[in-house]
């Protein structure tokens, strides 16, 4: 018996997904710009982006986390940029900057003016960093560059950079 | 791990019964791959070493400061030239954005815990080929710029943070007077801003050891920049 009040949850959670409940929209409403005079949203709590590491529908997801003063993150950006550009409908590269609140409508607004094939960005300016980052992974350890890549249950947390295009193509075709 | 692992012919036979016949085999598919997790290889590799845990005791070091002295936890004084009742070892640089942030805070915290009997000693960690802007003659400049009196000191040849197992600028090693540690992370919850701050997990963690009790967190995530390695 006890065996299976463990299970319950567990068959909960099995049944949920297999039930359509994706909703792209949710994606979609998220990406729209919320700021004046900025071309990406920018969101005060992690709660409000949650909804981008829970989508369970047939689509790969890649999210980088990122800033314009991280080099390593500035370096690998080009595979996230060819990833987009190659990637099918089933793949969402969204880059999620974690610049600091005094750049986000400076520096950052400057960077993405200047990279028209940046994948989708958005300013997550919730700087209470230890409410949120085990929320996305627990192995993340307080640094960026990290990418979190899922599709469904299957998930691969990429905790440093990228080193090639190859790399970050591995990672995604891991999970498929 | 090990029960998931062994109730997992079970949870499938459920999940059999239970659910739709078109989804189980996709559904058992995906429960297969997060329960074996073969996912977790890459994010080992990439993982610090093990590093210190609470309770070990750190290994003392002799490093140069920007004074051109040598530096060790055994010959450190607190402000008042007594020997310290403990010891804040912050890895910290010139170069990250996180660490600049911190250097205010710092400076205070030193002035503050110093006086307890708890001095903070800066370390350098970075590999200064990949970042000039951590030598030490720049180390020194920044030092003098933002009047730091604690002592700052370059682990030269990167053998110190991995032996506490480091991996960010800024992180703090709380040790008491017998270097055991007590308290790891961050220095408090508020990295990008000083007046947002409601903890100062190291302030709290000196305190409980004022009060002879364990620090509590004593161990908080340190948000800050990977340390740079060749």
């Amino acid at each position: 018996m006890r065996i299976f009040l463990y299970l319950l949850p567990l068959l909960f959670i099995a049944c949920q997904a297999s039930t359509p409940e994706a909703t792209p929209s949710a994606i979609t409403a998220l990406l729209q710009p919320n700021s004046e005079g900025l071309s990406y949203p920018v969101y005060d709590s992690f709660d409000d982006v949650a909804p981008l590491f829970n989508q369970n529908d047939d689509k790969t997801y890649v999210i980088n986390f990122w800033a314009t003063w991280c080099k390593p993150c500035v370096e690998e950006m080009p595979y996230f940029e060819q990833l987009a550009k190659e990637a099918g409908p089933d793949t969402e590269v969204i880059a999620v900057s974690l610049d600091f609140k005094k750049d986000i409508e400076t520096k950052l607004k400057k960077f993405v003016a200047a990279r028209p094939d940046l994948p989708p960005v958005i300013a997550l300016a919730d700087s209470k960093y230890n409410n949120w980052i085990d929320r996305v992974d627990p192995e993340w350890s307080g640094a960026i560059p990290v990418t979190m890549i899922y599709r469904g249950d299957k998930r691969v947390f990429h905790a440093e950079k990228y080193n090639s295009y190859a790399e970050l193509k591995s990672s995604v075709d891991a999970i498929r | 791990m090990r029960i998931i692992l062994n109730l997992f012919p079970l949870a499938l036979l459920v999940i059999l019964t239970a659910c739709g016949q078109a989804n189980t085999a996709e559904v058992a598919s995906a429960e297969v791959e997060q329960n074996t997790a073969p996912a977790a290889a890459p994010k080992m590799a990439s993982e610090p070493m093990a590093g210190l845990q609470i309770g070990d005791v750190a290994p003392d070091f002799k490093l140069e400061g920007i004074d051109g002295e040598m530096h060790s936890l055994a010959t450190m004084m607190d402000a008042n030239g007594e020997k310290p009742k403990g010891y804040a070892v912050t890895f910290t640089c010139n170069t990250c954005p996180y660490a600049k942030m911190y250097e205010p805070r710092l400076v205070a915290l030193h002035e503050k815990l110093s006086k307890m009997g708890y001095p903070l000693i800066a370390i350098q960690p970075n590999d200064v080929e990949l970042k000039p802007g951590d030598n030490l003659e720049a180390m020194k400049e920044r030092a003098a710029d933002r009047g730091f009196g604690f002592a700052y000191v370059i682990d030269s040849d990167q053998s110190v943070y991995p032996q506490y197992g480091a991996s960010k600028t800024p992180e703090v090693y709380l040790l008491d007077a017998d270097r055991v540690l007590r308290y790891h992370g961050a220095i408090d919850d508020s990295p990008q801003d000083a007046e947002d701050v409601t903890e100062a997990y190291v302030e709290m963690a000196v305190a409980a050891l004022e009060k002879g009790e364990d620090p509590s967190p004593a161990e908080v995530k340190a948000i800050g920049c990977g340390i740079k390695a060749k």
